[in-house]
């Protein structure tokens, strides 16, 4: 049984965006059939998936998945909440941009505490839903429990998926905004359409010190490269977020796919596919220079696309000044 | 796709309303028609962002609120946080795609060829294509009728960001109903919105410069529109000259007027009139020049100054309506293939759908006044309908404007639920040339809303009568009888 289907059990899933070469990490764009995608390959390694399975199972519900916070972000957050006038002015833009403090934020938005009789999508209509009040309550409690990666080993994959992540909302933002998509879901989309891969690190970090799984780093990043997509599509699922932002997550790889989301599943794709130039800009590039199949998909002119293009180095900035 | 050949007798560069019209009036007279698209499917904005989307969420809201009204309050429909945009427009899909489809089946049996890409003269009668990936193709065109539509006019002062400050098209990108919108703007896309959002439940706050909304109306169709969104709690403020518009980063939008007064809604709608699509279509080398405002003039043919290119719809302004456009399109084709004027020509009806919807075909009372001095006037008030109770929609009026004799028929105008319907009985009497009297003699089905033309017809005859001081008891009791209520 392939890994990712013990996360996805119960559902139809389109083939999972992994390649497999015996050579180290290159970054490749790569299209096969309706497949559009950015992924990181690892060498492959000796597999063991039994030990790792029977991890993976163990955790396969998703609901004590947690996805902790940078320390930094927490740190900051920390500061923020221990002021006694802290100003949520200065608090929704961190939450914005940091995908565990916008999950945990929607998470308990959606919790039957807060129940506001419509899933909360996104920061601001939390915070316009619930009042200013309930929402730094929120925050004080988040910045209480949550907790801080603690995965040595896999610090700079996290890192580096947290920073994909942030350019890759930002650039859904801005595809969104060109092709009157939701803007709000875009963001959200992007930000979280790797957040399986974080936790799946830190869960498998943890159950290396509790229950002494045997897997070397190359499987545990292996697992992640395979797992992160039906993983995240399974968390967002879990935190109660909008069926809408699943499925776009769900099928970032595959957006011709997407049976009622095509236009958000390839606004994500290109977005990826921008972020992954804009933060690697060295990175090896497909020999061919044709221009991204979501160009089509998403009807986005010449112009269009380079009006989107034009906001790299903001973007870039933006990312370097919260990560 | 197109054929072989790049030669074509008509090319039409748009394929909404007034492309599609236009590009199958030609083919029906056996031009070789090709019709351009930037878009992969057909309809343009009418069917991506404008029309059917706003009435398909209109018609859902309008059902939702109809049904406990009709329902005499038996079931409620609680209209709480847990509509979403999204849940309303769930049948959307099913609507675009259908119409689409038909659309798509209407230009192939037509053998109408339609090309993916945008549209760029090259000369008077050459057409460049670039496809999204770059790819050009050049044709060649013996008639040019652009068609290109429209986009919303966004002011300087205000930063549309399509998430909280939205523009037409993209208010119906939310996905999540606000609490409150404040809504820029009086003329009909404001005006729409403003009653939809309102009939869901979104406290709406609609400003404008004029002292009323909806200008170009009877001001008694316009009081009825006003009336029924203070019900549904909503607010039309008019005087109001707005200075900004800004996201306060957090959680609402601040507008802030010319008096120092501060609005604040969770999210801001812009609707302040729209722009001709003419930037990427290089009019200069067609040898065409746009006009101050932005427009193409044109003249009866929708002929522009270079005689073998037509614009139509929203290119060239007011009405800027859906069937107007048609109707352009229709007569650009007949003119450029026959020189002739299009048989169709008759008086154009105007439909809002507002709640509750307002039509109008022919003279207003106040253009016929100024046209004819003393014309008669009938208005008939829904509540002296019997279908009109039998559906709870009592709201509404429908007024007759006759000449002076209360003989020919010279405008109607009406508001209320299927006003929009309702309006074409009064367009079929005009373009017909009929008589008041055809609609005081006339049988209608019994209940219908089209009893409300003879009971005003009737009005039109006995005060006819009076005037003339003669068969007053007669028709007094013809009135008398046939009113139902």
């Amino acid at each position: 049984m392939h890994l990712w289907r013990l996360f996805m059990q119960d559902r139809e899933l389109p083939q999972l965006p992994v390649m497999l070469l015996d050579r180290p990490s290159v970054i490749c764009r790569g299209i096969t059939g309706t497949r559009y995608m950015s992924v990181t390959l690892t060498q492959k390694p000796a597999v063991k998936s039994e030990t790792i399975g029977e991890a993976l199972l163990a955790m396969q519900g998703g609901e004590n998945c947690d996805l902790p916070m940078l320390p930094e972000v927490a740190a900051q957050l920390l500061t923020l909440t221990s002021e006694v006038d802290c100003n949520i002015s200065d608090i929704v833009p961190l939450i914005k941009r940091d995908q565990s403090l916008t999950s945990h934020l929607l998470r308990i938005a959606n919790s039957v505490r807060y129940n506001t009789g419509v899933t909360v999508s996104s920061v601001q209509q939390a915070v316009a839903r619930l009042g200013l009040l309930a929402v730094r309550e929120i925050v004080v409690l988040i910045s209480c429990k949550c907790r801080v990666f603690d995965v040595p080993e896999f610090e700079s994959h996290v890192r580096r998926s947290f920073r994909h992540s942030l350019a890759t909302a930002a650039f859904s933002q801005e595809i969104a905004r060109s092709r009157r998509v939701n803007v709000e879901e875009a963001f959200l989309a992007g930000l979280l359409h790797d957040v399986g891969r974080p936790v799946l690190f830190q869960a498998l970090a943890d159950r290396r010190k509790m229950h002494g799984l045997i897997a070397t780093d190359s499987e545990v990043l292996l697992a992640a490269d395979e797992l992160r997509v039906p993983l995240a599509a399974r968390l967002i699922k879990c935190w109660d977020m909008s069926e809408r932002i699943e499925e776009t997550v769900l099928h970032q790889s595959t957006p011709l796919d997407a049976p009622t989301c095509l236009l958000q599943a390839a606004t994500l794709n290109l977005a990826i596919h921008l972020a992954d130039q804009t933060l690697n800009p060295s990175a090896e590039e497909p020999s061919d220079t044709a221009p991204h199949p979501m160009l089509e998909a998403l009807s986005l002119y010449p112009e269009q696309f380079a009006k989107i293009t034009q906001n790299r180095n903001q973007i870039l900035e933006w990312v370097d000044s919260t990560l | 796709m197109i054929s072989s050949s790049n030669n074509f007798d008509v090319v039409v560069i748009g394929s909404g309303p007034a492309g599609q019209n236009a590009a199958m009036e030609a083919a029906q007279r056996d031009a070789r028609v090709l019709i351009i698209e930037q878009e992969p499917q057909v309809g343009g904005a009418c069917v991506q962002y404008g029309t059917i989307p706003s009435k398909t969420l209109r018609e859902t809201a309008l059902t939702l609120t109809a049904f406990q009204r009709r329902s005499g309050d038996v079931y409620r429909i609680s209209r709480d946080a847990e509509l979403s945009i999204c849940s309303l427009m769930k049948r959307l899909n099913e609507v675009v795609h259908a119409h689409q489809e038909t659309t798509r089946r209407f230009l192939e049996q037509s053998n109408v060829e339609r090309a993916y890409g945008r549209a760029t003269f090259e000369s008077p009668n050459e057409i460049a294509i670039t496809k999204v990936n770059g790819e050009k193709s050049i044709v060649n065109a013996a008639n040019i009728i652009i068609a290109t539509g429209s986009r919303p006019r966004n002011p300087p002062n205000v930063d549309v960001d399509h998430e909280n400050i939205l523009d037409s098209d993209s208010i119906l990108s939310m996905t999540y109903l606000p609490r409150s919108i404040l809504i820029l703007g009086g003329g009909v896309i404001a005006c729409e919105y403003a009653s939809t959002f309102a009939s869901l439940g979104v406290k709406v706050t609609l400003l404008d410069k004029a002292p009323m909304p909806l200008g170009f109306l009877d001001p008694e169709l316009v009081d009825y529109f006003v009336m029924q969104l203070k019900v549904n709690g909503g607010e039309f403020r008019g005087h109001c000259e707005i200075e900004s518009v800004e996201w306060d980063g957090i959680c609402s939008v601040r507008a802030k007027l010319n008096t120092g007064e501060v609005l604040t809604a969770d999210k801001a709608f812009v609707a302040l009139g729209r722009v001709a699509n003419l930037d990427n279509l290089q009019i200069d080398k067609a040898g065409l020049l746009a006009s101050p405002r932005g427009l193409l003039e044109v003249n009866e043919f929708c002929q522009t100054c270079v005689p073998h290119i037509y614009a139509t719809g929203d290119t060239i302004g007011p009405p800027a309506l859906a069937s107007a456009s048609m109707e352009q399109g229709r007569r650009a084709a007949c003119h450029a293939l026959s020189g002739r004027m299009h048989a169709g020509l008759g008086s154009l009806p105007a439909g809002i759908y507002t709640i509750p919807e307002i039509a109008t075909v022919g003279l207003t009372e106040q253009q016929a006044i100024q046209k004819f001095g003393t014309p008669m006037v009938a208005r008939v008030n829904f509540d002296q309908v019997a279908r009109a109770h039998i559906m709870a929609s009592t709201l509404g009026v429908l007024k007759l404007v006759t000449d002076e004799r209360g003989d020919k028929l010279l405008g109607v105008q009406i508001a209320g639920d299927g006003a929009t319907e309702l309006i074409h009985l009064g367009q079929m009497a005009i373009i017909g040339q009929m008589s008041v009297d055809t609609f005081a003699n006339a049988t209608f089905n019994f209940p219908t809303m089209a009893e409300a033309y003879r009971i005003a017809a009737l009005e039109i005859l006995n005060k006819r009568d009076w005037t003339t001081q003669s068969g007053c008891s007669e028709r007094r009791l013809a009135w008398n009888n046939s009113s139902p209520v």
